[in-house]
């Protein structure tokens, strides 16, 4: 059992644990992902406004520490007097929804194909390696912007798009990593002793490439979150009335001289959730060691 | 090297298949794309006209062989608003992203190397620490906002550059067009590279051969430049090479920012009009910059690195 794999299993997670409180970094990534993630379960908890309420009478007023500002709307209104904290509060529901779904999707597709691609070899591993090629030739994010431009934008069709447009970068990595694993003397025992090759890759490889895949996962979880945001800055993302961090941007851009809390405020919020993911990407990429590179 | 460089171009053709199968499907995946054409209004009469005009009414392999031998010649059909062929709109805004895409790449290079090897020089103080904070900071940052946030403070507040658009090439204020945008559009690479060359600096730092060109009493500067810095801009190149499908995406964003006419632009008003023969006719030349790129790269290393030898 590899030192990779160590720390994913029941009795590492002890262990895990005791790096964890050692990592300045880690700690620092679990605080801001799981302040994100308990603000987007407690969104209707938290939020002092509707975020969808309109109050023509309130528009524009500033955040609570600048001139004219007031309590009641602590980070200010928008353009319809809508509450902007209420609005992120919400707006990170739409983030940490579509960032977990979709990589979910392309890192279970990615690593079934890298499995069977490492696995089976042969005219299996060329088919699903000339895939992978193909698609990591295409520009991800114009792909995206493609599709969803086609299918219509819609919180499932941007999780599916995400998900299924992502497989690829997991799927060259688990490949790598079965074919290495197939060369053990204990895949090539089970092999030898009549194991199907399904049990293999269940039982011996796949456990034995996790800690790559999580690790690829959760920094992806990052990639996913900015795609997301850039999707509904373009209008292309999740459509009014729901909240999205990069809509609010983009609307907030039209009055960066007179408003500019519209679009500071969102844009942190993205870059405070994608540095959480990161600092917990880099934590557990260190303790787990998997030979990637990400 | 000849026989790499054929190679390697013989592998690219199952991948170009693959590309035009996709490019191919993408337009059919929400249902008939004729429907997708034509206004509510038409008759069934009218919808058959066109579907035989585009030939959409013969059977899909024909279809698809039709799209490839036409694909070859560059031919990708007309924009279904304005008449023109899809081809010529996205090679004649493909400048204008080359522009902003050669400058990202050269703001990056300019400002990455200086902070990477000075991180790695000054390893564990408080430069180091800032400009690695910086590095990782700067990852979390979404471009589009990145540019607003740059339009804020340098357009309107200081006044230094103009807002958007692009100025005449001829002249000076292209330049400070250019400049917001391509820095915008360099950012997310100037982080990578930092933190790239920092560790690859660190890392051939400790090799044998710097220790033996330390001992034979080589100046330092003379040993960073000749024996580090060379063997240290070799993952540089990859990941240069690597960037380019992302530097192409952020192209399109940042082009929407500062309202630059390039091919993102034309692509993003494309998708929203849904002018599918633009779109696929800039996803296929997207694909195959990067596709070169990525030969280039290749090709790049046995310049960089002596030892690699592929013929």
């Amino acid at each position: 059992m590899s030192a990779a794999t160590e720390g994913l299993r029941p009795g590492g997670f002890r262990r895990a644990m005791k790096q964890l409180r050692r990592s300045p970094v880690g700690m620092i990534g679990t605080f801001m992902v799981v302040s994100v993630v308990l603000v987007a379960l407690l969104a209707p908890l938290l939020a002092p406004h509707d975020p969808g309420q309109h109050n023509r009478r309130e528009r524009f007023q500033p955040p609570v520490w600048m001139d004219g500002g007031n309590a009641t709307y602590l980070l200010g209104t928008d353009q319809l007097g809508r509450d902007v904290l209420s609005r992120l509060l919400y707006g990170s529901r739409i983030s940490v929804a579509v960032g977990v779904a979709s990589v979910i999707i392309g890192g279970a597709l990615g690593a079934l194909f890298g499995l069977l691609a490492g696995l089976y070899g042969g005219r299996v591993d060329t088919i699903i390696s000339r895939a992978i090629d193909t698609f990591l030739a295409l520009p991800f994010l114009i792909l995206v912007l493609a599709v969803i431009g086609i299918l219509g934008p819609s919180l499932l069709t941007i999780i599916l798009v995400l998900g299924f447009t992502g497989w690829a970068t997991y799927a060259r990595v688990v490949r790598g990593e079965t074919m290495a694993m197939r060369e053990r003397e204990f895949v090539g025992a089970a092999l030898a002793l009549g194991a199907s090759r399904l049990r293999v890759a269940a039982k011996h490889v796949f456990p034995n490439i996790t800690a790559s895949v999580i690790v690829l996962a959760t920094l992806d979880v990052a990639a996913t979150i900015l795609a997301e945001s850039s999707l509904s800055f373009l209008g292309l993302g999740v459509q009014p009335p729901a909240v999205t961090w990069g809509l609010m941007i983009s609307s907030g851009r039209d009055y960066l001289s007179s408003a500019w809390w519209l679009a500071v405020f969102p844009g942190l919020c993205i870059s405070y959730t994608v540095l959480g993911v990161i600092f917990l990407g880099d934590f557990l990429r260190d303790v787990l060691d998997p030979k990637i590179d990400t | 090297m000849t026989t790499y460089i054929a190679r390697r171009l013989l592998q690219m053709i199952p991948v170009l298949l693959g590309i035009s199968v996709i490019v191919f499907l993408l337009i059919r995946l929400g249902g008939d794309p004729v429907l997708q054409l034509v206004p509510e209004y038409f008759t069934e009469e009218q919808i058959a006209e066109v579907r035989a005009d585009y030939g959409f009414d013969r059977p899909i392999v024909m279809q698809y062989l039709e799209f490839v031998s036409r694909a070859v010649r560059g031919d990708f059909g007309y924009s279904f608003h304005n008449r023109q062929p899809a081809w010529d709109m996205v090679t004649d805004r493909l400048p204008r992203t080359v522009q902003l895409a050669v400058a990202a790449v050269l703001l990056s290079i300019v400002v990455s190397l200086p902070l990477g090897i000075i991180a790695a020089l000054k390893r564990n103080t408080i430069i180091d620490v800032f400009v690695t904070g910086l590095s990782v900071w700067g990852r979390s940052l979404p471009n589009f906002w990145l540019g607003i946030m740059l339009i804020l403070l340098f357009a309107v507040n200081l006044g230094w550059f103009p807002v958007s658009g692009t100025g005449d090439f001829s002249n000076r204020p292209f330049l400070a067009h250019l400049f917001l945008p391509a820095f915008t559009l360099a950012f997310g690479l100037i982080t990578t590279l930092t933190r790239l060359i920092r560790s690859a600096m660190l890392e051939v730092m400790r090799e044998d051969h710097v220790r033996t060109a330390r001992s034979k009493g080589q100046r330092e500067r003379r040993v960073i430049a000749r024996h580090v810095l060379r063997n240290a801009l070799i993952p540089v190149v990859t990941v240069l090479g690597l960037q380019v499908g992302w530097l192409l995406g952020g192209a399109v964003i940042i082009e929407e920012v500062f309202a630059w006419p390039g091919m993102g632009r034309l692509m993003l008003s494309s998708i929203m009009a849904r002018d599918n023969a633009v779109v696929q006719a800039a996803l296929f030349v997207s694909a195959l910059i990067i596709m070169a790129s990525n030969l280039l790269v290749d090709i790049t290393y046995t310049f960089l690195d002596p030892r690699i030898r592929y013929a």
